[in-house]
């Protein structure tokens, strides 16, 4: 089988599998996250050996031409060379301005970077804390306007990132960012005319609340329509806010569902209400995004219901 | 100069469309959904849609070893003539709803067929 250096010592390959795979079987501490080419975590330079475009999925191009690539997917049948990114090619520098609880269970961190129209509202970034732990959160603002980045940190009490951002993370400190990736944002080149269905549960609000900002100041022509799941009342926030965005703009229409009611909010699945809202078939973009089997599921529900699967974005919460 | 059924369709566009009639088909039939019930939605697409193409003779690069490989591990699952019966029955029927007559079904069912022994690797 062949061999992957690393750091110049040589581990060799089992069949079928990736290099992440065997670097963590050879007690390698290598940066990762979601294991599955998706949140880009593990990504490393290829210096020697034959790249293959599959392991290079949803690298930018710039990344791609430096032999950028993503050990998580990447199975090689002969010898390679990898290291580690190169801090300058990946990371960008940012400060941590504000933290705020807006549930029980989410952190809104906000943070201070140089070159704020590069995050892209609804993309996500990574998180890289000093201990090199690397988690990927949605930008859930238009930075460039709002002079920061805001981010919905789900609180989990095992989750290494949210517990460092709770207990130790300062005011005022430092930390690395990487990105921004992923599929969910808002595209409209030619300025035409349609619906957008924004469906999520849990912090899948984040990167729906920024795509909805960014239509309406672009001044998108066609309903906006944002629906908010979660399993008690305690999960939904913002409500003020896009009650009041809904006030501010006729085209955008605010909708949240809990599976547990009091009476406070609508008693419904996210699913159901997802399918009563997509009424204009044929006209609708639908971006979903949240938890990945909650993802998948309204996913699949959408195409079935008659969907063009080209018009529906989503990004999983892996 | 005969023109192919990709062209007659509408091309690319067409295609798009067949593909999500074609991909509601087989996750609903209950003779071949399973083997599509884990698998990434949008890539499957792709491969759907370069499937479709090869088939209603459109432009592609399908090859042999590509459907040998790409479905080995469907075939260690125990993937048979009978689903590649089902799969040919259930594209018949997309062309049917797309309006194509009982002479093309009957063509693009004879190149889907022709690649049977390469999905089942034999």
């Amino acid at each position: 089988m062949p061999f992957i250096t690393f750091k110049d010592t040589q581990y060799e390959l089992l069949e079928d599998e990736t290099i992440l795979a065997c670097l963590t079987r050879h007690q390698v501490s290598y940066p990762n996250s979601c294991q599955s080419g998706v949140c880009q975590s593990c990504i490393s330079k290829l210096t020697d050996g034959q790249m293959k475009p599959d392991w290079q999925k949803g690298l930018k191009e710039n990344l791609k031409v430096q032999n950028y690539f993503l050990p998580c997917i990447a199975k090689p049948i002969s010898d390679i060379t990898l290291s580690l990114p190169q801090a300058q090619d990946i990371n960008d520098q940012a400060s941590i301005i504000s933290k705020e609880l807006l549930t029980h269970n989410v952190l809104k961190l906000t943070l201070k970077t140089d070159n704020l129209a590069k995050w892209i509202p609804g993309q996500y970034i990574n998180l890289v804390n000093p201990n090199n732990i690397i988690r990927s959160y949605s930008i859930a603002n238009i930075p460039k306007d709002d002079g920061f980045i805001e981010l919905h940190i789900k609180l989990r009490p095992d989750g290494i990132m949210s517990q460092w951002l709770i207990d130790e993370a300062s005011l005022g400190s430092s930390i690395i960012i990487r990105g921004p990736n992923g599929d969910c944002f808002y595209i409209n080149i030619d300025k035409s005319a349609f619906d957008i269905l924004l469906v999520g549960t849990g912090t899948g609000l984040a990167p729906l609340i920024a795509i909805a900002k960014a239509a309406l100041k672009l001044n998108h022509q066609g309903t906006i329509t944002l629906l908010h799941g979660g399993l008690v009342e305690d999960d939904i926030y913002y409500v003020k806010e896009l009650a009041s965005l809904s006030q501010q703009y006729n085209n955008f229409i605010y909708k949240n569902c809990v599976l547990k009611s009091t009476g406070q909010y609508p008693e419904i699945s996210i699913d159901k209400l997802m399918l009563d809202k997509l009424t204009n078939l044929k006209n609708t973009r639908i971006y979903i995004c949240g938890p990945e089997v909650t993802t998948k599921d309204l996913k699949k529900k959408a195409f079935m219901a008659g969907a063009a699967l080209q018009h529906i974005y989503s990004d999983a919460f892996i | 100069m005969t023109t192919t059924l990709f062209e007659r369709l509408g091309g690319e566009a067409a295609v798009d469309t067949a593909v999500d009639i074609f991909y509601r088909k087989v996750l609903t039939d209950d003779r071949v959904s399973s083997f599509f019930d884990d698998v990434d939605m949008d890539r499957q697409r792709i491969k759907q849609k370069a499937f479709l193409t090869m088939v209603f003779g459109g432009p592609n690069n399908y090859t042999g070893k590509d459907m040998r490989e790409g479905h080995k591990h469907l075939v260690a699952r125990g993937l048979n003539d009978s689903h590649v019966d089902a799969i040919i029955e259930l594209l018949g029927g997309t062309l049917k709803e797309l309006g194509v007559g009982d002479k093309d079904i009957q063509e693009v069912a004879s190149i889907a067929n022709s690649v049977r022994d390469d999905v089942l690797d034999r």
